[in-house]
């Protein structure tokens, strides 16, 4: 193994360290960025030209690695049913009514709505969402 | 550069070759056979990798567990984000708050 596989190694176990240790998203990100941006120069001086390639790949990776625990931490933190699970694990019925409204709160504070004398409607920013979800759905199958 | 291009096209392949063997069903329904493509994906590109560009399994691994951690985790929240249901919900039409959230639940 050489140098440069040792440094993505201890870089993904350091971002696994830091994933269960840090559960506030923002500092999760910025420790996955610094990590990430410290093994990226550290090994691009002792790259040559012809593994450059790996080198890139390698950086890729472990910044994918990043992404896509910072989407397992939102998913952890802010998912319906897992905390709908919670809820019934602890009796706390009103939790899912809660979070739905917290939903549509969200929303409002996105101004992906606004409240109408008919009820919620999309601005136009929503619009724009709105259009890319259906295309994703339509594309990923994904019925509604 | 070649090589990048090669990487990016089998990451494009096996999210092609995931929809397909998802066949509509949820991702968790379908997970097994998910796996077995991306897995499939990786031996293919590990073995094209160290044989055509020299470039050894840790790089490559690396890169793959991300893409993968990457595109589970944005698949399965464009699938189950009530946010993004409600939006989608929305695009017809206004609608109350009480039937926006019986709405999203119902076609959950």
């Amino acid at each position: 193994m050489t140098a440069l596989d040792w440094c993505g190694i201890g870089a993904v176990a350091l971002i696994a360290v830091v994933f269960y240790l840090v559960r506030t998203v923002v500092v999760f990100i910025a420790w996955g960025v610094t990590i990430t941006a410290a093994v990226g120069l550290v090994t691009s001086r002792a790259i040559d030209s012809q593994r450059s390639a790996e080198w890139v790949i390698l950086t890729l990776g472990v910044l994918a690695c990043v992404f896509g625990l910072t989407i397992v931490r939102l998913m952890l933190l802010r998912s319906v049913s897992l905390r709908l699970l919670a809820a019934l694990a602890g009796t706390r019925d009103d939790s899912f009514r809660h979070d739905l409204d917290g939903r549509l709160q969200d929303m409002r504070s996105l101004r992906l709505i606004r409240t109408t004398a008919a009820g919620n409607a999309l601005t136009p920013i929503g619009h724009s969402l709105s259009g890319i979800v259906a295309a994703l759905y339509l594309v990923f199958r994904i019925e509604r | 550069m070649t090589v990048l291009l090669a990487v990016a096209i089998a990451l494009l392949l096996v999210v092609i070759g995931s929809e397909l063997v998802l066949r509509g069903v949820r991702l968790q329904t379908g997970l097994t056979r998910v796996v077995l493509v991306w897995t499939a994906g990786y031996l293919v590109l590990e073995g094209s990798m160290l044989r055509y560009a020299g470039i050894g399994p840790v790089a490559v691994t690396v890169f793959w567990g991300g893409a993968f951690l990457s595109w589970f985790g944005i698949r399965s929240h464009l699938e189950s984000s009530i946010l993004l249901c409600m939006v989608y919900l929305l695009r017809n039409g206004p609608l109350t708050d009480s039937r926006l959230v019986t709405d999203s639940v119902a076609v959950r």
